[in-house]
């Protein structure tokens, strides 16, 4: 393609781009209406960043507003808070990327080794249901085991005769509770992406390896994950992209808004709901929200560019 | 693998963030029909003085966008709108465009389709949902006050000169104000017919360290039949009530608090003029007893959660499950709710009225600085406060339809059936405007109006009254203030932590997180408020 190009460009420049065209023509109609979309809801937005530089007022709109400078900004570091609000956000995210990885992963093997398949295809669905469900549904599901009067939890306590615990005013506890109800909620879909891609490795592989004599062990070990690691590298990466924003839903419905846990709960979004949800202001909203781009941008080129220092070929860009 | 790529690029751009708001669409399909164009008055239109009743010579009907917030929206809307839109046209040649969205739902679409620019004429505003202060800060609504006088002259004379000063922001009216009750008045409803039957006299409570006693009484006679009765909920909003001050900044859990003479409280803070209220012995005092209410059981094990399932509480109170709980009572609720809950309701007011700056702001008309027919709009918000017809056709629906007149001043709403069936039923009216145009349901007492009058006059008017906070110069403070807030206020507030132990944390948190920026700015720009009067 390079040379072709070169070579076209060396005799016949102006012909070569339209003759490209015409030859692609076909394809870049086909890719016409995906670009119309991205240019409309992913590009054509992005001067809302203008925002949060500004001052805004209805009627000046977007590009009349005053200029502020870098004010929309200072609310997300002049909290005694910024650091919790960093912590927490950061380290849920990296153990739930971890814990992702490393469950989904041994789940995928797991199913795929099961011989009765429809068996598999079941206990894939159950695992898939809690993706499904508004972390609305889970919060009223945990606030039955959590609740203080009525919970199961404080019940079962009870019945072995041990002093029920104020779950929604024990920060101690949050970190287990968080960390379980994101697993149980996403597993099942990474597993998916995993038994996906598990099925495209051949089978020669493992004929070839029980031939030599591996056990299952050994071939999980030498085939399984080396096929599956370019799968587990795009994934992680994409997810490290997104560790600057926390799942709403996850920090914000499920402990129920309940103050005393927010030394356990509060993360990026949730700070910057609480804080704005009075004041509304717009410009401090998407200076939040660049911020976490920003910040999500420089982690994903960052992962990609290690990636590419050990292992080419898998790397994203 | 190529396959894998390409979702992997999909996903990696839809990561790439978008901070353009979107606006929240909302496909109207209510567009009443604009058909006839032009309507004569039939018996003025062609004698009449054109000088004297301009508005009711033939002319262009007017078509007004009117966004309303109101709870839940009647099945009968529609045919409401349509009455309505008969009467407007004739009497000021008005139509409306009527977009009425439910109240939660009006809090989170409304100020995405102002931000986003949408026309409209008038809508609805308040200090709980689509923030008038904040609006007017954003240039969305327009200055009335010239217009005013001139379009809705009857409604500026009616609603009192405390009212329109309280919605002023730097001397101009962006918004019509309902006129209901004057201020707020904190206090307890209780079972009045449990508080009979365990012989306790409320008219007695005049504090909460009185109610103490009440609660126990209530524990104790009740576990002894046998039942497991709440004593009292709602103490998420009970602090205010329990020691009233101004909240200076309009928004009473921001620590920027002025004392009010004539409640006589605040003494070892009061000096400071403007005061974070979280530092009182007040606040210390309250935060105990209730602390000791919550280990005593009379809340209940869970009050913040309780609190925020008002469904329950509802139905908990109904069913004598629960004996009390924390209201801003209105001159009239607890005939309505004896009426509803089925049993007899009683109100033990803990502090007399007090009308402050943010009272006012409890409900408004606002209209859009881009409106094209402000004049109209005007006219018509002052149908809604003046004219009977409209006022009771709005609040109350049709009349055989929805409700049958009893008497010259009251409405049957049960239609030989239960309110439930009724298409066009709404416990309180006041959000259309005013409910002293309306006609009242016959679940409130006959004197309600003389009741009301009785209220606004016993209301002590706040010494800063009319003065509005911008809150732009220290809004990174607002912002952190606002979370360390919700993160001890509740659980203080129902004395579900120990406050000896907790609220020094608190202040600690308060003031790392710009308390006194906040009281300084407060001060400066209250000095140049009271200079400027």
């Amino acid at each position: 393609m390079k040379q072709a190009t070169m070579h076209a460009g060396s005799v016949r420049k102006k012909d070569g781009f339209v003759k490209t065209f015409k030859k692609n023509f076909p394809l870049t109609l086909m890719a016409l209406p995906a670009l119309v979309v991205m240019i409309l809801f992913r590009y054509l937005p992005m001067s809302g960043l203008l925002l949060a530089f500004k001052r805004f007022s209805v009627r000046k709109g977007i590009f009349g507003s005053e200029w502020v400078g870098l004010k929309n900004f200072e609310f997300l570091f002049q909290t005694s808070d910024a650091w919790i609000i960093t912590r927490n956000t950061i380290c849920y995210n990296a153990l739930f990327i971890f814990l992702d990885l490393v469950l989904a992963v041994a789940m995928a093997i797991g199913l795929s080794e099961l011989l009765n398949k429809r068996r598999a295809k079941l206990y894939q669905t159950i695992f898939m249901a809690p993706y499904f469900l508004s972390w609305v549904v889970v919060s009223f599901m945990a606030f039955s085991l959590f609740s203080i009067d009525d919970g199961l939890f404080n019940h079962l306590l009870a019945y072995f005769g041990m002093e029920g615990v104020d779950w929604y005013s024990e920060p101690s506890k949050w970190p287990f509770i968080l960390t379980f109800f994101q697993i149980w909620k996403t597993i099942g879909y990474s597993t998916v992406m995993y038994i996906s891609s598990l099925t495209g490795i051949s089978n020669d592989y493992y004929e070839a390896a029980i031939i030599d004599g591996a056990t299952k062990w050994q071939q999980i070990k030498s085939i399984t994950l080396p096929c599956l690691r370019p799968m587990m590298i795009v994934l992680t990466i994409l997810a490290i992209g997104r560790i600057f924003y926390a799942d709403f839903g996850l920090f914000f419905q499920l402990p129920r808004d309940s103050g005393p846990l927010y030394q356990a709960t509060q993360v990026i979004d949730t700070y910057v709901y609480r804080a704005l949800k009075e004041t509304g202001n717009v410009g401090m909203a998407a200076a939040a929200s660049l911020y976490q781009s920003i910040v999500g941008f420089v982690l994903v080129v960052g992962a990609n560019l290690v990636v590419r220092r050990i292992e080419p070929d898998s790397a994203l860009f | 693998m190529k396959n894998l790529y390409k979702r992997a690029a999909a996903l990696a751009l839809a990561a790439t963030m978008t901070a353009g708001v979107l606006a929240g669409c909302n496909g109207s399909n209510t567009t009443a029909s604009t058909g006839g164009g032009e309507v004569s008055t039939p018996a003025s239109g062609d004698a009449a003085d054109p000088a004297s009743q301009p508005s009711s010579e033939p002319q262009e009907i007017t078509q007004l966008i009117w966004y309303m917030s109101i709870n839940p929206v009647a099945a009968d809307t529609e045919k409401v709108i349509e009455k309505l839109n008969e009467y407007t046209r004739e009497k000021i040649g008005v139509e409306i465009d009527y977009k009425v969205i439910a109240n939660p739902d009006y809090k989170e679409k409304m100020p995405n389709l102002i931000n986003a620019g949408e026309y409209f004429d008038i809508c609805f505003t308040s200090n709980w949902t689509t923030d008038y202060l904040q609006f007017v800060g954003k240039d969305a609504f327009m200055d009335i006050t010239e217009l005013l006088p001139q379009y809705a002259q009857d409604t500026y004379k009616f609603i009192p000169e405390a009212m329109w000063n309280a919605v002023k922001v730097n001397g101009s009216i962006y918004g019509v104000p309902s006129y209901k009750e004057m201020g707020w008045q904190g206090g307890l409803v209780y079972n009045s017919d449990m508080a009979e039957a365990y012989g306790l006299d409320m008219t007695a409570v005049t504090s909460l360290e009185d109610y103490t006693d009440v609660l126990k009484t209530v524990s104790e006679k009740s576990k002894a039949e046998g039942k497991d009765v709440v004593g009292v909920s709602g103490l998420t909003n009970a602090w205010p009530m329990a020691a009233p001050y101004e909240s200076l900044t309009g928004t009473p859990s921001l620590p920027a608090a002025g004392a009010v003479p004539e409640f006589k409280n605040f003494a070892d803070v009061a000096d400071q003029g403007v005061f974070n209220q979280y530092t009182s012995e007040e606040y210390m005092n309250y935060c105990q007893t209730v602390r000791g209410w919550n280990q005593s059981g009379y809340l209940g094990g869970d009050p913040v959660n309780y609190d925020s399932d008002t469904a329950n509480r509802d139905n908990d109170f109904n069913n004598g499950a629960l004996f009390s709980y924390f209201i801003q009572y209105a001159p009239g609720t607890a005939e309505s709710m004896s009426a509803s809950s089925g049993h007899g309701v009683g109100f033990a007011p803990l502090m007399q009225p007090l009308f402050e700056t943010r009272s006012a702001m409890g409900g408004l008309l606002a209209l859009s600085s881009a409106s094209e027919h402000p004049e109209k709009a005007l006219e018509f918000i002052n149908l809604l406060n003046t004219d009977e017809y409209v006022g009771t056709l709005i609040r109350h629906g049709i009349e055989g339809e929805h409700y049958t007149a009893v008497g010259e001043n009251q409405v049957d709403k049960t239609m030989g059936g239960t309110l439930t069936d009724n298409g066009y039923d709404y416990t309180y009216g006041w959000q259309f405007g005013t409910p002293f145009n309306q006609k009242w349901d016959i679940s409130y007492p006959e004197n309600i109006e003389e009741l009301f009058m009785d209220y606004n006059e016993s209301a002590i008017i706040s010494p800063n009254n009319g003065f509005t906070f911008d809150t732009v110069p220290v809004e990174t403070q607002v912002a952190a203030l606002t979370n360390t807030i919700a993160e001890y206020a509740p659980s203080l507030e129902t004395g579900s932590v120990d406050p000896a132990d907790y609220i020094p944390k608190f202040l600690e948190a308060l003031n790392a997180n710009g308390a006194e920026a906040l009281i300084t700015e407060v001060k400066t720009q209250l000095d140049a408020f009271n200079a400027s009067k």
